[in-house]
């Protein structure tokens, strides 16, 4: 046998010493509830019982837990990403693509013309219907980042956003106003903040160049003695602690080549202030800047935007007490385009499908005196959540 | 339980190890046994007790060999009550339902039986308990008296539950008998280092983009997609399952023991002969022992060790899962190996070395389609799609998405499925004669390197079972 020499040494120190370190550590480690990166419950020790070690779950749960609760989780989660990206080259996580400029772009997957075909022609019986009662609707399906950016997507992971919102346009009657902002969003592509490096949602820039495009239609189909406002009449103030999104909750931040912020808009002048109101609650204002500062890295920061979703909500606009009324149908890419939309109408109501369980919309719109209808969701969600178009049963949405 | 899994690493292995090295001597046996048993019911414990049915049968039938010698006949009838008996256990948990859904549908009867599960490793410890029983009958090995020491053979947690199948010669004297030191610990951790990393790194994640591609209709494959994905799952299971020999030869020596070695870089093979001399050496040479031999091996007429050839290679098909593709696989072996005896073996000697690997390669690759494959279909029209045959196209989208996310990996796991270490270690040992290289080379540079490997292993351990869950995504 061989003398003991200083390979056999260091290997037994380091091995030994990692395994039984790391034992310690999660032993005296108090277990926490939830997973700030991964957003999700983390698995509590299983209680011991005889017929759950037979059957095999307590063994099961036990390793789940002893996973789940191990110590520095996020630290090597962030550092396996960190290897993937840069040891292994890869550049898809997921469904994300990491593009050289630090954009993450999660791909939307090819629809066929009978997916088209369906989401078109509920939008294009809910209009008829509303038409049936004197309401037009306006069907503002918006691109989003990776449909603005496809071209950023290398031809061996290819995003199929302009593919799929031609397919919906094609579909769509005319009854339904198909409103396609891809033209004017495409002419500021180049100033900065139109969309998250971070997220999949779009910046408040990106909806007010939309909201121009949207509100010009109305304005002129309507004949409404309104204009719409311009960039200057706002002040953009980029607030609040990074913001690292979605995108950036699949990839792991150590991907990151740049982080974002939320930008707030403020009108300028003297009005008096929007008023939310929702079940019992109401809030002056349009934003929750409480979420600009929560302390969790991974914190949805884009909430600051309305408070995030609602199943339904009211906005007053004081300032237009003889205006008109919108009821907007949406998807988060809403919430930063509301405050926008909210000097031209007396009231905004803002109804989100996936959890409203109120009355029928057509009982709905006649009862609050709408007089327009924007159907507003982006080409993604409004292919993979079905219950976003489901006009006739609300309410039955997985938030996915 | 498994190596791969953070309560084995970070509470099994470390609470096992310090226990059984401040226990006393006499308590080793008996603590490794107890320690090994939790671990097997740590997944399936009700499955405890088929293992323990297993170990009392060969720990008796053994008993009664030792003690009946003098009547030749008896003893031959002990041992083929033992050998069917531990076939009849492996029958009846592995293949009973292959069988009785073949008999159902051949005489179109409808014998119901339960879906019975696979117990756990229960090829692999079988085989064990029959070579016990069959050394002693052979006196290659002693009889053991003591029951505890036949069950720590059997179900030692390093090799139990994918091998290497150790047979009973090998560790006869092991089990009463063996030493510990650092220097065997630090050995045993470099190999169990490896192997961890080889199935973390590499079979994993050629792991994933074999199962992406044979998830896809095989008609619908391009040229370069099925060979990347074939190729991707030949490294695989590859690395996998070596990666696993790997850890149960390192974690036997952790706690004393040396196993024999399992894998001995098949795909440098130069014909399919080699190939078996060097892949899952303990099956083949377990069947060559116990089978081939005792039915005449080579040493008899012509016809007979072809038959010989044939009998083992379908077993050896048999022994890899109860469906037809594995028998399939078996008897495409055996072809090969048959025809590889008659002539072929004669002429490959003949032509340029690369023929002969690429001969061998593409042999092995094409075995693994239907290793793989669900159905015969499937596998033949993966085949077709691998030559093009099906009209497809040479290449698509998806093959340069794998190449582009995976192609470091593959390139990795292809370097090092060859003996590129050892190569570039002996170059290295050749240029270098000075005393201070290599003490930099031994008691630096590889510990570190190691190390390195070790942290990285950990990290991707840990984090597979991230899980991102995105509930604000629309």
């Amino acid at each position: 046998m061989k003398k003991i020499n200083l390979q056999s040494l260091m290997l037994f120190i380091v091995f030994i010493g990692t395994i039984f370190t790391l034992l310690i550590i999660h032993i005296v480690t108090p277990d926490s509830d939830q997973s700030v990166l991964e957003n999700r419950k983390l698995a509590k020790r299983p209680d011991f019982t005889f017929e759950r070690y037979i059957s095999g779950e307590y063994s099961q749960r036990f390793d789940t837990y002893y996973s789940d609760q191990f110590p520095m989780r996020d630290f090597f989660v962030e550092n396996n990403a960190k290897i993937n990206h840069t040891v292994f080259r890869q550049d898809v996580v997921d469904d994300v693509y990491i593009a050289e400029d630090g954009y993450l772009l999660s791909r939307i997957n090819e629809a066929t013309s009978e997916e088209a075909h369906v989401v078109a022609n509920r939008i294009n019986d809910f209009a008829k219907d509303m038409d049936e009662i004197g309401v037009s609707v306006y069907t503002a399906i918006m691109p989003n980042k990776s449909t603005m950016m496809e071209d950023k997507f290398p031809s061996y992971f290819q995003s199929y956003g302009q593919k799929n919102l031609d397919l919906l346009f094609e579909n769509l009657y005319p009854i339904t106003n198909p409103i396609d902002s891809r033209t004017i969003l495409e002419e500021h592509m180049d100033e900065e903040n139109m969309f998250y490096y971070t997220d999949h949602h779009w910046q408040a820039k990106a909806a007010f160049y939309a909201y121009q495009n949207v509100m010009n239609t109305i304005i002129k189909k309507e004949n409404l003695d309104e204009s719409v406002l311009k960039y200057s009449d706002y002040q953009w103030e980029i607030k609040g602690k990074p913001f690292y999104g979605s995108d950036a909750r699949k990839t792991a931040a150590s991907n990151l080549k740049k982080k974002d912020q939320i930008v707030v808009a403020t009108l300028k002048g003297d009005y008096i202030p929007f008023k939310m109101k929702w079940g019992i609650k109401s809030r002056e204002g349009l934003y929750d800047m409480s979420f600009l500062n929560t302390k969790n890295v991974y914190s949805n920061r884009y909430q600051a935007y309305m408070g995030g979703d609602y199943a339904l909500l009211t906005v007053y606009n004081d300032n237009k007490k003889n205006g008109t009324n919108v009821l907007v149908i949406k998807d988060s890419y809403a919430n930063a385009f509301i405050q926008f939309l909210a000097p031209h109408y007396k009231e905004i109501h803002v109804m989100d499908l996936r959890h409203y369980k109120g009355e029928p919309i057509k009982k709905y719109v006649q009862d609050h005196n709408i007089n327009h209808i924007i159907i507003l969701n982006n080409v993604n969600s409004i292919f993979v959540t079905p219950s976003l178009t489901d006009f006739e049963n609300p309410g039955q949405g997985e938030n996915q | 339980m498994l190596f791969s899994s953070t309560t084995f690493l970070f509470l099994f292995l470390p609470v096992v190890f310090l226990l059984y090295y401040i226990i006393p001597r006499f308590l080793k046996n008996t603590f490794l046994m107890v320690a090994s048993l939790f671990f097997y019911a740590w997944g399936e414990p009700v499955f405890l007790l088929i293992m323990l049915l297993s170990i009392a049968l060969n720990y008796i039938f053994a008993l009664l060999i030792d003690s009946n010698r003098d009547k030749k006949s008896t003893v031959k009838w002990i041992l083929v009550v033992t050998v069917i008996s531990n076939l009849l256990i492996l029958v009846i948990f592995k293949y009973l339902n292959f069988i009785t859904d073949n008999i159902n549908s051949l005489f179109n009867l409808n014998i119901d039986i339960p879906q019975i599960t696979l117990p756990l490793g229960i090829s692999f410890y079988t085989f064990q308990g029959l070579s016990y029983v069959i050394d002693v009958y052979r006196k290659d090995g002693k009889v053991q008296k003591n029951p505890l020491n036949i069950a720590l053979y059997i179900s030692l947690f390093p090799q139990l539950i994918a091998g290497p199948i150790v047979r009973y010669q090998t560790v006869a004297d092991q089990i009463t008998k063996r030493k510990e030191s650092i220097f065997k610990i630090s050995e045993g951790i470099k190999r169990f280092i490896s192997g961890l990393a080889k199935k973390m790194l590499l079979a994993n994640n050629c792991g994933w983009v074999a199962d992406q591609i044979f998830a896809i209709p095989s008609t619908d494959l391009s040229v370069g997609q099925a060979w990347i994905g074939i190729i991707a799952y030949s490294l695989q299971i590859y690395f996998d399952f070596s990666g696993y020999s790997d850890m149960a030869i390192g974690l036997g020596k952790m706690f004393g023991f040396e196993f024999l070695e399992n894998f001995n870089f098949p795909y440098i093979s130069r014909s399919v002969t080699e190939f078996w001399r060097r892949w899952h050496i303990s099956l083949s040479s377990w069947f060559r022992d116990y089978l081939y031999f005792p039915l005449g091996g080579s040493r008899t007429t012509k016809f007979k060790t072809y038959r010989n050839l044939f009998i083992v290679w379908l077993a050896t098909g048999i022994w890899h899962g109860a469906a037809w593709n594995f028998i399939a696989w078996g008897v495409y072996y055996a072809l090969f190996l048959m025809v590889e005896k008659a002539f072929l073996l004669n002429f490959l000697r003949k032509i340029p070395k690369v023929f002969q690997h690429v001969y061998t390669l593409l042999i092995v690759i094409v075995g693994w389609v239907f290793f793989r494959s669900e159905t015969f279909n499937y596998g033949f029209n993966y085949i077709e799609s691998m030559f093009g045959f099906n009209g497809n196209k040479l290449w698509n989208a998806d093959a340069s998405f794998y190449l582009s996310q995976y192609g470091v990996i593959l390139l990795f796991a292809i370097l090092f499925s060859t003996p590129v270490v050892s190569f570039v270690k002996g170059k290295i040992k050749n240029y270098n004669k000075s005393n201070i290289i290599k003490f930099i080379g031994r008691d630096i540079f590889t510990p570190l390197f190691y190390i390195m490997l070790f942290y990285i292993t950990i990290v991707s351990l840990v984090s597979s079972t991230f899980n991102p869950f995105i509930y604000f995504r629309f």
